[in-house]
């Protein structure tokens, strides 16, 4: 499977990734005590990827939510806790979510501002190593030549970004300036060491 | 987020950056496939990590330029990354300058109608959630800043700023915050309410009712009804949770009277639900949609054993006929 993660990686860019804040959110209303919304999150990615073939998945949002419920399920029953708060019942997972914020955002201005919008809260050199790297193609040598950094610091840039995208993606793009602002001075920290 | 969920996306990132750029050398790839065995979510982090990589990737080069120009957070009508244009050795250089672009003087204006939740990033990071029917303006200035409540509920998740104080004016209170997270609601015939999620605010009181200020802290709810003294007390987790579940559109309730949880109702539609008085101390427990007073009544209904009768901006729940008999 190692070899399959870049096109698995697309898979889920295009099916999943879109809807997590939409399952986060939806985990969050039915609240079980003990259980962290995070590990659920992962989790469900890491069986995703785990299924022999995602291209069988005909529905894949529907199938990521059942997948969180089904482990969500796991964790009751393993833990035997009963008390499951606010809602209920794990039906809530099923109900259809009338504001779902990344969605209608996907509908009205599209996959492009999602993205758009998503690097804008990134430092300025994250976003422009991943702009490089991704969107134009350039290779590492290429995108250190260009920023004036050492190919190091191109690696370091690149995991910076996508650590703050897996966070702003599955927030729905809900801006967090205050963390990236921080690591602002961090990239250009490296900048410095690394000339 | 956990600790250890946050690092297990650290470390998934930096794979993810690693092996897109360049061959994992032999080592690296007995300590990549090693570190993946080792817990079911680093697999599944690895995944979302090579997810984001993929996303950014369907962007197509022709639409480059426009993900550049992207505005971001447009702040007093400025978009943030119009100062950045000229190229990177600008934008580079131009972070101060974002820093003073952030302290322009216009006050902005947002609202929400009946049943709408808005999410709205401010200028400096910080993010408003706009409750139903609720209103604020925005004023950012070099010394602080200020956000008016003229109506309804907020959620306020403010970026630290130890130099700019963040206030938040609600009738004649005034909620200060350095970085911290916190609701204020202001609805006719209620308290002035403030429910901190998240380290800690000082209420006072504007004006000739002004006088010492009271400092609230992570999970308190503090009431402040004209100019009797603010009365705080400890609200616990699940409190807090149903408190807050507006913001995904939803209202919860723990064993509230009907007659509660239709008040609570009426702040999202115009569609009212009507309460025979006979019925109107039984009790729900559950979370709902919060703009379908329908889809809530119905439920009710079903559970409570009571009669539902729909009509246009109207839902009755009484008695069933039998019942008693």
């Amino acid at each position: 499977m190692l070899q399959d993660f870049r096109e698995r990686g697309r898979w889920l860019a295009r099916n999943v990734l879109p809807h997590e804040a939409l399952i986060r959110a939806k985990l969050s209303a039915v609240s079980v005590y003990g259980l962290d919304i995070e590990d659920v999150i992962q989790e469900m990615y890491a069986r995703i990827l785990s299924q022999p073939s995602l291209e069988a998945i005909r529905y894949p949002r529907q199938y990521a939510v059942q997948t969180a419920k089904a482990i969500v399920i796991d964790h009751v029953r393993h833990s035997r806790v009963i008390s499951i708060t606010s809602s209920g019942s794990l039906d809530a997972l099923d109900m259809p979510v009338l504001e779902a914020t990344t969605e209608e955002r996907l509908e009205f201005q599209g996959e492009i501002l999602a993205v758009a919008d998503a690097l804008a809260q990134l430092p300025s050199m994250c976003r422009e190593t991943l702009i490089l790297r991704r969107m134009e193609g350039l290779s590492q040598r290429e995108v250190a030549q260009r920023l004036k950094i050492s190919e190091k610091t191109v690696e370091k840039h690149m995991a910076n970004g996508v650590r703050l995208l897996i966070k702003i993606f599955g927030r729905g793009g809900k801006s967090r300036v205050r963390t990236s602002f921080k690591k602002e001075e961090a990239c250009i920290e490296d900048v410095r060491d690394k000339p | 987020m956990s600790a250890i969920n946050h690092e297990i996306d650290r470390r998934a990132a930096e794979w993810a950056a690693r092996r897109d750029l360049s061959e994992l050398t032999a080592e690296e790839q007995v300590e990549f496939e090693a570190w993946l065995a080792a817990d079911i979510r680093h697999l599944g982090a690895y995944g979302r990590a090579e997810a984001v990589l993929g996303r950014l990737e369907r962007v197509r080069s022709d639409a480059v330029d426009d993900v550049r120009a992207y505005p971001g957070q447009t702040f007093n009508g400025v978009p943030r990354r119009v100062v950045l244009a000229g190229g990177l050795a600008a934008s580079l250089t131009a972070i101060g300058i974002v820093g003073a672009a952030l302290w322009q003087e216009r006050e902005q204006v947002f609202a929400t109608g009946l049943g709408q939740v808005k999410e709205v990033p401010l200028a400096d990071g910080s993010l408003v959630v706009l409750n139903t029917n609720s209103k604020v303006t925005v004023r950012f200035t070099r010394e602080k800043r200020e956000i008016h409540l003229l109506q309804g509920e907020a959620l306020f998740d403010v970026a630290k700023n130890k130099a700019r104080p963040f206030i938040v004016f609600a009738g004649n209170m005034q909620v200060r915050a350095v970085g911290t997270s916190f609701t204020v609601s202001m609805l006719p015939q209620r308290p002035i309410q403030v429910l901190v999620k998240e380290g800690v605010v000082e209420l006072n009181r504007g004006g000739p009712a002004k006088g010492t200020p009271v400092r609230v802290k992570a999970y308190t709810q503090a009431l402040a009804t004209q100019d009797a003294p603010i009365v705080a007390a400890g609200v616990p987790q699940s409190k807090l949770d149903r408190n807050l579940a507006w913001q995904f559109g939803r209202v919860a309730f723990d064993n509230q009277t009907l007659h509660d949880a239709v008040d609570e109702f009426a702040r999202y539609s115009d569609v009212r639900i009507v309460v025979d008085p006979a019925v109107a101390n039984r009790t729900v427990t559950g979370l709902f949609v919060s703009n379908d007073p329908v889809g809530f009544a119905k439920a009710a209904a079903a559970v409570l054993n009571l009669h539902v009768e729909v009509s246009d901006r109207e839902v009755r729940l009484s008695a069933k006929a039998d019942e008693g008999l």
